[in-house]
């Protein structure tokens, strides 16, 4: 029985729908012609004009949680699917939208931006922006074979840096967030010399401590850190605020 | 060939328009014998302009790379030279160079990407591309796709929103052989590949409908895509040309929101106004790279946005060839940026560039090295009253068809002009 699987978008760029289009062959070749059944997938399959979510065993969901047909959408979803895998930041953690939102709230304004777990239970993660491609082939293959524990990385984007040979944007005083980013991605912005702007999440490993200590060597402020973390990080901020906070207070 | 029948009044609802970036709606009523189109975007904003206020702007490329999975360079630059002329600051020739190669690059990868996947498929009756993948156009477009994508991949490390562009190019270190290196290899061999693709598209049937609306595009010497200036042409509907500054472009833009949409339109002048592949051929048609003329030659170009679909796989050809042309040029440039951000009190920076889509507009301003604010119009919010009026003559015209075969058409319409929803979204109907 082939895995019947659907790609849907919310609120997003369709940077993670696109990127996986990119690669749809690769896919087939992994899975097989008769391994993989797409039922629905935004800009690749849209058989009907009417709106139609198709009975699946992996639904995929790109985009953060903006409106009230992105909610209603995502309940429909998660009632016609068997596995529901938030696909990117957006869905993951509610990237850049999670607190750009603020501004309006504050001005009375009703409107909201949430990752897809502050809505409906979701069983998987791929966190990035884009979601890497190797990660979601991973996915469907061990649901394929029946697998439902699917291994995230628990290292940081430094682990990546370091690899690759890329000089420290922090031993620079750029303000990189690499130190408590989830790794997996390839460190791409610091292999560019942009500091990481944390779109992968908060990592297992984040060593928020150690963190604070280097950024008040090289005189980056905790303010700067802050407003960095808002753009990508979205709900992992809290959390992290919490930490950071308390650190920052007794060191 | 669309010709006047009476119309026979019934409403037409796409409430989610296929194969499409992003979500939009579109509504015709008939009004008094006339039909009225109403089309805007459905999903939410993410409300990146607003995201970047007391950011400081060298994230701000970064940042605006995510309003659009598909054409993310195209914001990056427009971003990256909105900050840089805020400060005066002009990038030296191999940074330029460098830009445009990824800007190219994204370019086609994007109109491939449309065109294989979007815009082609239902004009051949296929809504599955599981099965239109099997056909010699799917085949070639995304093979074309593949190594334009694996080059983007190659200079930046990820295949979309690739960090590649950077105010002041801060952190640029690259020599121009290793560049040439990694993207001529993938490129020049897709040059066959790229001849039958073209010519099969361009033989691919698309209604014949002419509406003449006024059309914008940048004023540049080279083909507008090429070149970044500080002014954009416009042209009248009595094909009267005049000039506008880059700087005043917006001042000149009124913005408008239907109800129950998430985002506003544009209005220029009071009008609709198109832009994008069709317009910049119509205007800079004996721009193209010579390589890509004589495919041009193969169309009766006209106000028809069907043949917008033409005009991206045209682009495709001068854009390769100028790509070709670029690299040979870069191999001799070690491209460095600056090692440090310079500062200012207060800066208004603005940059209008050629999207795949058409023009785009980023808009800073700063204070202190700090975004105090952040305005971002897309080549859809331009397009979509045109998308409107268009569908308004073909329902007056072709109402007989009846209701289904007229969504149809409608959706076919809609698709040539290629929107981008989520990027029209950046100009969000909240946070007016």
């Amino acid at each position: 029985m082939p895995l019947r699987v659907a790609f849907y978008s919310l609120s997003s760029c369709m940077g993670c729908l696109f990127s996986i289009a990119a690669h749809i062959e690769d896919l087939f070749n992994v899975l097989g012609e008769d391994g993989v059944s797409i039922e629905y997938y935004k800009c690749f399959r849209e058989d009907s004009s009417d709106e139609y979510t198709p009975l699946t065993d992996v639904a995929f969901v790109e985009g953060v949680v903006v409106t009230r047909e992105d909610e209603e959408n995502l309940r429909n979803i998660r009632r016609r699917t068997k596995y529901l895998v938030a696909l990117g930041t957006c869905a993951a953690t509610g990237n850049t939208a999670y607190y750009a939102v603020e501004e309006l709230k504050e001005k009375g304004i009703p409107i909201d931006a949430k990752p897809l777990s502050e809505i409906v239970y979701v069983d998987y993660e791929i966190r990035g922006c884009p979601a890497p491609f190797n990660e979601v082939v991973n996915i469907l293959v061990k649901l394929s074979r029946g697998w439902v524990r699917i291994w995230q990385p628990d290292y940081t984007v430094c682990r990546e840096c370091k690899l690759s040979g890329v000089a420290c944007l922090l031993d620079e005083g750029k303000p990189c967030l690499g130190p408590l980013t989830m790794g997996g991605c390839g460190a791409p912005c610091p292999n560019n010399g942009v500091p990481c702007i944390g779109c992968r999440g908060l990592a297992q490993e984040a060593q928020v401590e150690s963190y604070i200590k280097i950024i008040r060597e090289k005189g980056i402020t905790l303010e700067v850190v802050i407003g960095r973390l808002k753009l990508a990080m979205g709900k992992h901020v809290k959390e992290l605020l919490r930490k950071l906070e308390e650190t920052y207070e007794h060191s | 060939m669309i010709h006047d029948y009476p119309s026979i009044c019934y409403e037409v609802q796409i409430k989610a328009l296929r194969f499409i970036e992003g979500h939009a709606r579109l509504i015709l009523r008939c009004i008094d014998g006339l039909y009225k189109a109403e089309f805007y975007p459905t999903e939410g904003p993410r409300f990146i302009p607003l995201a970047l206020k007391g950011k400081s702007p060298l994230d701000a490329p970064i940042v605006t790379s995510r309003i659009c999975g598909i054409c993310f360079s195209a914001h990056a630059i427009a971003s990256v030279r909105a900050v840089e002329n805020a400060y005066n600051y002009k990038p030296n020739q191999g940074v330029e160079l460098f830009r445009l190669i990824v800007h190219l690059l994204n370019h086609i990868q994007s109109n491939v990407m449309h065109l294989t996947l979007l815009s082609i498929p239902p004009l051949l009756g296929y809504y599955d591309n599981a099965k239109f993948r099997f056909s010699r156009i799917y085949k070639l477009g995304m093979r074309i796709a593949g190594k334009v994508t694996l080059a983007i991949e190659r200079l930046g490390k990820v295949t979309f929103h690739t960090p590649l562009f950077t105010p002041f190019a801060i952190g640029l270190s690259i020599n121009g052989k290793e560049v040439y290196n990694a993207v001529n290899e993938l490129i020049e061999p897709l040059l066959r590949d790229l001849d039958e693709y073209v010519t099969r598209i361009l033989s691919v049937e698309v209604p014949i409908f002419t509406r003449i609306r006024p059309l914008l595009s940048l004023n540049t010497k080279d083909y507008p895509k090429y070149e970044l200036t500080d002014s954009l042409v416009y042209i009248d509907i009595d094909g009267e040309k005049s000039v506008i500054s880059q700087n005043n472009i917006l001042s000149e833009m009124v913005f408008k929101r239907r109800d129950k949409a998430t985002g506003l339109q544009v209005r220029l002048r009071g009008l609709d106004v198109m832009v994008g592949a069709l317009p910049r051929i119509l205007i800079h048609k004996d721009k193209l790279h010579s390589e890509a003329k004589e495919k041009a030659a193969m169309v009766n170009w006209s106000h028809n946005p069907f043949l917008n679909n033409y005009a991206q796989a045209v682009e495709l050809v001068s854009d390769t060839y100028k790509l070709l042309d670029i690299l040979d040029e870069i191999r001799d440039y070690i491209i460095e940026g600056e090692e440090e951000a310079p500062h200012i009190e207060q800066g208004i920076g603005v940059c209008a560039v050629e999207a795949p889509r058409g023009i785009l507009v980023h808009h800073v301003e700063i204070r202190n090295d700090k975004i105090v604010n952040y305005k971002v119009v897309t080549p859809t919010a331009i397009n979509a009253h045109s998308i409107e009026r268009d569908a308004e003559e073909l329902a007056n015209k072709l109402s007989v068809l009846g209701r289904e075969k007229l969504k149809s058409l409608i959706e076919d319409l809609v698709r040539a002009y290629d929107p981008c929803m989520s990027c029209s979204v950046s100009l969000d109907a909240y946070s007016i």
